[in-house]
């Protein structure tokens, strides 16, 4: 674990950064003249990630995780519930005041080839949030730019200023990505599976840097992804997600080897390789795919494709989150006795 | 079905009030004093601006004024007399309006007749010299302005067979060959610039179905081309050209007003041009609506037949 | 790159000759385009009249170059602010989205519902015939067409993920249109104006063919074609066909041009995925 990591245990007493409370995230796209449906990404979901911190978030396509991290930087519509950043409820931001916060709240998104604007040279794409927020005089932001190239390892960084993207590598795109977050030195980022779409030989390699980034320079991350041996690797604490909601929380030791709920035991079970270097996609040995979310099952989400479900209870009662052992919960009816 | 026609005959009812609406603005707000616009080139008296006002119910609000012209659209009088002749509206439309729709109706069921099987043609021999030749007129029948092909007609005819078209109109009942004589020119010059349009979706929505999945299937089950082409592409290519045939009507409407005014058909196009000229405003408001209004109701006719011939529309409106 | 075909190259010749000739029709116009006179009425195209003359003897020739002025003035113009408005509005709500795009797109049908000619005729006749009312016509005509393109064009940009990662900087929306949604979308929209700039020039020879468009003593070309058809077309028809044939062959390339553009604009946004990755360069 990095070494700025609050442990485990105490993460939660420690001053957060990040607090979200029920956050919910309905889409409603239209199927019909009149009829809307409704699509519960995010589901009522409570997050904090304290200062310094990194907090994973792991689940299947679709679990409405890339959603979360997009409504914890309000570029998804917050449905409901709050999200407090430093304190401040951000779903009470006015125009400046947001301007404000996406300095301190940068995000890297998955695809490093749809991220990067084809249009501009590394140089203008990082001088551009500098030239939003007024940050260093013309001159100076050169300088700027040059620094945070090289924070990424892009050297020797001249040579990548006036280079478009679609001549670089996807790996060197993605490092472009972490500087045009770095540039504005921001308190929480968000990764969205930064390396998914990455090289394998590259991915190892990314990881270490936003690790290190993290640890010389305090920032909190949220870190999404659907590889849970990486949020070991990478994280303090996990949250597991399953149709827009969180069905696991606990220290990343702790949830990684020590699941409690039947998906997240399934998830780990489908990591083939405990070795980062050699892992491979994860393959599905949970039964099934995941229902849409435009149609939750009833119950526990999970019911339907659970080995363990209990009739007559899992497919009525949704369970809550509940501590089973120290700062580690779980939403699940198999540790209902347990508490 | 009948919920699904029903919803789209009210969905047009607001888009035909903004259009007349629209006209309206343009005709009575933009220039300001609408007695000035029409009387501007002649020498007028204030009073025969004063009366001019009172006939046109300038003094009026406008919203009443609108409210008024709007209720003499519905009551069949379209908006009242024409102010260079004084005849109604409604006989003016009576005479020419006819002779527009007939016109419209030869260019229409001539380019279907010529672009359905060019469009089948180029689809089927796709990257050949057919297909290079119907695509290179097609493209250049689409560019040509209306004006320049319509007068190089009548020159040519003019020059080569030393004829030019009949002077006075005859209905089809009345002369059938000279009816003939004077429409076909137009009508063949209209279908030029409206059939082209028709031909390439033909083309593309052939090559589609003849590319797709279960065109491929029902060769893998043994049917042959033939059956594949008859059964499965052309009904789809014709649905698409019917569509795109509703949608190019502006066009059709546009094109006739040239064509028209050119070879002297007295139809509602060269009525509107006429009108304009003699800056007859009530003439010139009235049937701009009326000529929108049809094309309206053309696409929502064509709309209904789409969704008639395809069951995707039929149950529950969505197209996909 | 592929070759450019001969077409594209013969329609580029054609706009630089009538564009030359335009810009430069005081220089090379063998005639004054307005000066009369009886003793050379009607003349056939030959050595001193390259066009022939016309009714009033003026050289048709000096009247298409500086017939081609106006016509081109009036086109340009219609598709300068058709297309500044097309494409502020298609930008705008393809970017907001929302309700201002539902009401952006229905007042943009209303406005396609009309037939190209009419909503040009009414407004001609609204603002009495000029050159600046000619251009306006036709902009409003243009308008939706343009507005469509542009929405379209957008469209495809603003779901790109880059453009979310513009947001995420803080960028506001102008920022985000100008510097991002604009530069993507550019390259097809103006193969879409090269396109309309040739309808336009259509549009200005029939409305003034009809005798709605710009009024003398401004020699447009539809003007000439009004006044050579009606007076003499069989006696002279060099009159009307010889500046017919220019618009036409001016319409022709502009439409042939815009085509060529449209077709190139995947080429001209660069290269987005990863398969077309090119050397990196370290």
């Amino acid at each position: 674990m990095s070494a700025a990591a609050s442990p485990g245990g105490s993460a939660a007493s420690a001053p957060s950064l990040v607090e979200a409370e029920g956050l919910r995230v309905h889409f409603h796209p239209r199927s019909g003249l009149l009829r809307r449906s409704t699509v519960r990404a995010v589901d009522g979901i409570s997050l904090v990630v304290g200062r310094r911190e990194v907090v994973a978030v792991v689940g299947e396509s679709g679990s409405g995780k890339t959603t979360l991290g997009r409504a914890l930087l309000r570029l998804a519509p917050i449905s409901g519930g709050a999200v407090r950043f430093d304190g401040a409820d951000l779903l009470a931001l006015d125009r400046p005041a947001l301007k404000a916060y996406r300095r301190r709240a940068q995000v890297v998104f998955q695809d490093p080839y749809a991220s990067n604007s084809p249009f501009m040279t590394v140089g203008e794409q990082l001088r551009e949030p500098l030239a939003v927020h007024g940050i260093g005089a013309v001159s100076g932001r050169e300088e700027i730019v040059l620094r945070a190239l090289e924070q990424v390892r892009l050297t020797p960084a001249a040579d990548f200023v006036d280079a478009y993207p679609h001549t670089l590598s996807g790996g060197q795109r993605q490092r472009i990505c972490i500087a045009r977050a770095l540039v504005l030195e921001p308190e929480f980022i968000v990764a969205d599976e930064p390396v998914s779409m990455i090289d394998a030989s590259s991915r190892a390699e990314i990881l270490s840097l936003l690790r290190e980034l993290q640890a010389r320079q305090g920032v909190s991350f949220l870190y999404i992804t659907h590889d849970i041996a990486s949020a070991r690797h990478f994280s303090d604490r996990t949250t597991v997600m399953y149709l827009g909601t969180a069905v696991e929380v606990g220290p990343s030791a702790g949830v990684i080897e020590e699941p409690l709920h039947p998906y997240t035991k399934g998830l780990i079970a489908a990591v083939p390789e405990p070795d980062p270097r050699n892992r491979r996609r994860m393959r599905s040995v949970i039964p099934g795919e995941p229902p849409n979310a435009a149609a939750v099952p009833a119950g526990c989400p999970f019911h339907t494709r659970c080995s363990q479900v209990i009739r007559g209870r899992c497919d009525r009662e949704r369970p809550k989150l509940q501590d089973v052992r120290p700062a580690h919960s779980v939403a699940c009816h198999l540790y209902d006795g347990s508490v | 079905m009948v919920r699904y026609m029903a919803r789209r005959v009210i969905v047009a009812i607001p888009t035909l009030i903004a259009m007349s609406l629209l006209v309206f603005a343009i005709m009575r707000v933009l220039p300001g004093d609408v007695s000035l616009a029409i009387l501007a080139d002649t020498p007028h008296t204030v009073e025969m601006r004063e009366a001019l006002r009172r006939e046109l119910g300038l003094e009026e609000p406008l919203p009443a004024q609108y409210a008024r012209w709007a209720g003499s659209m519905l009551d069949g009088s379209f908006g009242g007399r024409s102010l260079e002749t004084g005849e109604p509206i409604s006989a003016i439309l009576a005479e020419q309006l006819s002779v527009t729709l007939l016109l419209a109706v030869y260019a229409v069921v001539l380019s279907l007749a010529v672009a359905l099987p060019l469009g089948v043609a180029a689809g089927l021999h796709r990257g050949r010299a057919l297909d290079r030749a119907i695509e290179g007129a097609s493209r250049a029948a689409l560019s040509v302005p209306t004006v320049f092909a319509a007068l190089l007609v009548m020159w040519l005819l003019l020059r080569l067979f030393g004829w030019s078209p009949p002077i006075i109109y005859e209905g089809p009942a009345d002369d059938p060959a000279t009816h003939i004589q004077m429409v076909f020119w137009p009508a063949l010059l209209l279908a030029a610039a409206y059939g082209p349009h028709l031909v390439r979706v033909t083309r593309t929505r052939l090559i589609d179905v003849l590319d797709s999945d279960y065109a491929e299937s029902a060769r893998a089950r043994g049917l042959t081309e033939a059956h594949v082409v008859l059964r499965h592409a052309l009904p789809n290519a014709l649905v698409a050209a019917i569509t795109v045939a509703g949608v190019q009507l502006g066009a059709l409407v546009s094109g006739a007003i040239v064509v028209e005014t050119v070879f002297g058909l007295p139809g509602i196009g060269r009525g509107i041009v006429h009108a304009a000229l003699a800056r007859d405003y009530p003439v010139v408001q009235s049937i701009a609506t009326i000529l929108v209004a049809l094309v309206l109701a053309g696409n929502l006719a064509v709309d209904l037949l789409y969704s008639f011939l395809d069951p995707r529309v039929r149950y529950d409106g969505r197209r996909m | 790159m592929r070759g450019v075909g001969v077409g594209v190259v013969l329609a580029g010749v054609v706009l630089l000759v009538v564009a030359g000739g335009a810009l430069f029709a005081d220089l090379i116009a063998p005639f004054d385009p307005l000066e009369q006179a009886v003793d050379r009425r009607l003349l056939p195209p030959g050595r001193k009249h390259l066009f022939g003359t016309d009714g009033f003897g003026r050289d048709v020739l000096s009247r298409t170059l500086y017939g081609a002025r106006v016509s081109i003035a009036v086109a340009l113009a219609s598709v300068l602010v058709a297309g500044g408005a097309g494409v502020a509005l298609g930008l705008t709500s393809a970017y907001a989205g929302g309700r201002y795009d539902l009401m952006v797109q229905r007042g943009i049908d209303v406005l396609h519902g009309f037939p190209f000619l009419v909503m040009a005729l009414i407004v001609v006749v609204a603002l009495s015939p000029s050159p600046a009312a000619t251009a306006a016509a036709i902009a409003l005509s243009l308008l939706p067409l343009v507005a469509r393109v542009a929405r379209g064009a957008a469209l495809s940009v603003v779901e790109e993920e880059y453009l979310l990662a513009v947001r995420a900087t803080g960028a506001g929306a102008a920022r985000t249109v100008f510097r991002h949604v604009l530069p993507a979308a550019g390259p097809p929209i103006a193969a879409y104006l090269a396109a309309c700039l040739g309808t336009a020039v259509g549009a200005e020879a029939t409305l003034s063919y009809l005798g709605l468009g710009v009024p003398p003593p401004y020699a447009s070309w539809g003007r000439m074609l009004r006044e050579g058809s009606r007076a003499y077309f069989d006696a002279a028809p060099w009159v009307t066909l010889l500046p017919g044939l220019v618009l036409c062959a001016t319409v022709v390339s502009l439409i042939v041009v815009g085509d060529r553009l449209g077709r190139r604009r995947y080429r001209a946004c660069g290269e987005r995925r990863p398969q077309r990755v090119g050397r990196p360069r370290q």
